[in-house]
């Protein structure tokens, strides 16, 4: 595989992987609230806002650098 | 009144940027006489409605404005037809909500102002399922052949609209017959689809990516292509949170009558990744456009089931994102226009003489620069006939693709060439080669680095052809 192949699949992967990642934590939140109200306290909210706000922040900071 | 909202939208900036490569493959095949130009599509992978449908405007103008107009129609009826499914399937107020939505989806907007035939297969996918839901089966059956004229891979949508179809007994027989219509109509392309398949049976450019890459398909068919990279996360997890959403409030609403747009938000996906699986990496994204149509309506619906407060949240983190990936589609660059469009060639256009010519590396400058520069002669490296790096010799003969090696252009009484030293990834094994040879062979009077994005770079050479 040449170097510039290389260099593709390797942003592939990297793009596949956030994709999973950002796809599962959207997915988990739905999933964790379970489509009803009392399942889930505010704590709860806060907490996931906090780590949502932290993650995103840190994903895109990359991002920048893939593209 | 929301088609006429879509096709206002969609008529902003309609040609204000360039073409990318696919785009400048419809307008050189635009330009090809009417048996030449099929000959070309049939050489390809795509079948022939959305060229022929091109070559026609081409007869009036063949500009990134005109080649555009019919995708932008389409696309702005397919918003209609969208509205249509989704009252169908959850009632007026959702509907027009998604009908919105829909129209101002960055990916719809995006493929409604490229020169290619997404929005048109959107628009023949969702007219078909509507035909459907309402017994209209001649409809059906022309909806159907439409869809597999534009694109073969319509068919992961026939085969998720075959079962809705088939398995009602009290309309098995008509279905069946509109089914046999369809099949009727399409019947002449499939020969040409049977040596298509059998060319990427030999190799395709598409590379395996797993069931991220899956993911992240199904994720642009919703927001696009131009997101913002601040805000790619962010409508990432919205993505996963829609797709839950949609699942999660399945038992909510009325299987029978949004069935339906389910089987059309998740099913496509499921087949592009089976096929993957199953034969080599098929992975599409754009193939994705008429699932993305399915399922904005689909999480629409599944949100006007949650609480008050779900909805404000579920609003609150969706809005935004919508706003930023909207402004993101007029003001962020798409970056393969960047990469393969003709400022490019402006060095070329300003310096070059009559005696000059142009050498490439690969299809796509190639065919940029028949567009920018048709007086200048032009010739490519020849390539392997395989649709794993570029055109296949069937589409490169129909288009007149002159294919010549350094030495023979060299000695063609040139005052100079041009050399366009395009390194893709998927053609880097035989144009680094190549490019070598020529820099270690030829005296070069000068270099431009046009572009360089890791795994793909363009080189601007100027090599006096004499010495």
């Amino acid at each position: 595989m040449s170097e510039h192949m290389a260099g593709y699949v390797a942003y592939l992967e990297a793009r596949s992987m956030i994709a999973l990642v950002c796809f599962g934590i959207g997915a988990l939140f739905v999933g964790l609230h379970g489509g009803q109200d009392d399942r889930i306290t505010r704590g709860f909210e806060v907490v996931f806002s906090a780590v949502y706000f932290i993650t995103m922040v840190f994903i895109a900071y990359y991002a920048f650098y893939w593209y | 009144m929301l088609i006429t909202l879509s096709i206002g939208i969609r008529l902003i900036g309609l040609g204000a940027e360039g073409f990318w490569y696919d785009e400048v493959f419809t307008s050189v095949l635009a330009d090809l006489p009417l048996p030449r130009m099929l000959a070309a599509t049939a050489g390809d992978v795509h079948p022939p409605l959305i060229y022929v449908l091109s070559w026609l405007v081409a007869r009036f103008a063949n500009t990134e404005w005109s080649l555009r107009l019919v995708p932008a129609i389409a696309g702005a009826l397919a918003v209609g037809e969208s509205y249509r499914l989704t009252e169908h399937a959850a009632g007026k107020k959702i509907a027009a909500a998604a009908g919105l939505l829909v129209a101002l989806s960055p990916a719809q907007i995006h493929y409604s102002q490229e020169a290619r035939g997404y929005t048109l297969l959107t628009l023949f996918v969702l007219l078909a399922a509507n035909s459907l839901i309402e017994r209209r089966w001649t409809r059906f059956g022309l909806a159907c052949a439409l869809a597999m004229y534009t694109h073969n891979m319509a068919a992961i949508y026939m085969i998720t609209l075959a079962p809705f179809a088939l398995i009602p007994r009290s309309t098995r027989k008509q279905a069946a017959r509109a089914i046999a219509l369809a099949i009727a109509c399409w019947l002449p392309w499939l020969p040409f689809l049977l040596r298509q398949l059998s060319a990427v049976d030999a190799g395709f450019w598409i590379v395996d990516q797993g069931l991220g890459g899956l993911l992240y398909a199904w994720h642009y068919a919703i927001w696009g292509y131009r997101q913002w990279e601040i805000l790619n996360a962010h409508t990432l997890a919205l993505s996963g949170g829609l797709a839950a959403i949609s699942l999660l409030t399945i038992k909510r609403h009325n299987l029978k009558k949004i069935g339906i747009l389910y089987a059309l938000t998740f099913a496509p996906a499921a087949s592009l990744g089976i096929l993957s699986a199953a034969w080599q990496p098929m992975l599409l994204q754009r193939a994705l456009v008429p699932a993305g149509a399915a399922a904005i309506p689909l999480a629409t619906a599944a949100i006007s089931t949650l609480t008050k407060r779900q909805r404000r949240i579920a609003l609150l983190l969706i809005l935004p994102a919508l706003a930023g990936n909207l402004s993101a589609h007029w003001l962020n660059p798409f970056t393969a226009k960047d990469a393969q469009g003709v400022r490019n060639l402006d060095h070329i256009v300003e310096h070059a003489q009559p005696c000059d010519a142009v050498y490439h590396n690969e299809a796509g400058s190639y065919l940029f620069a028949l567009r920018a520069l048709p007086d200048l002669p032009h010739y490519m490296l020849p390539a392997p006939d395989s649709l794993a790096v570029g055109l296949s010799a069937a589409t490169s003969d129909a288009i007149g693709v002159r294919s010549a090696s350094i030495e023979e252009v060299s000695t063609a009484g040139h005052c100079r060439i041009w050399y366009m030293a395009s390194i893709t990834p998927v053609g880097s094994h035989y144009q680094i080669p190549a490019r070598d040879h020529i820099l270690a062979t030829y005296p070069i009077a000068g270099a431009w680095l046009l572009y360089d994005q890791g795994w793909g770079e363009i080189t601007l050479y100027e090599i006096e052809a004499d010495s």
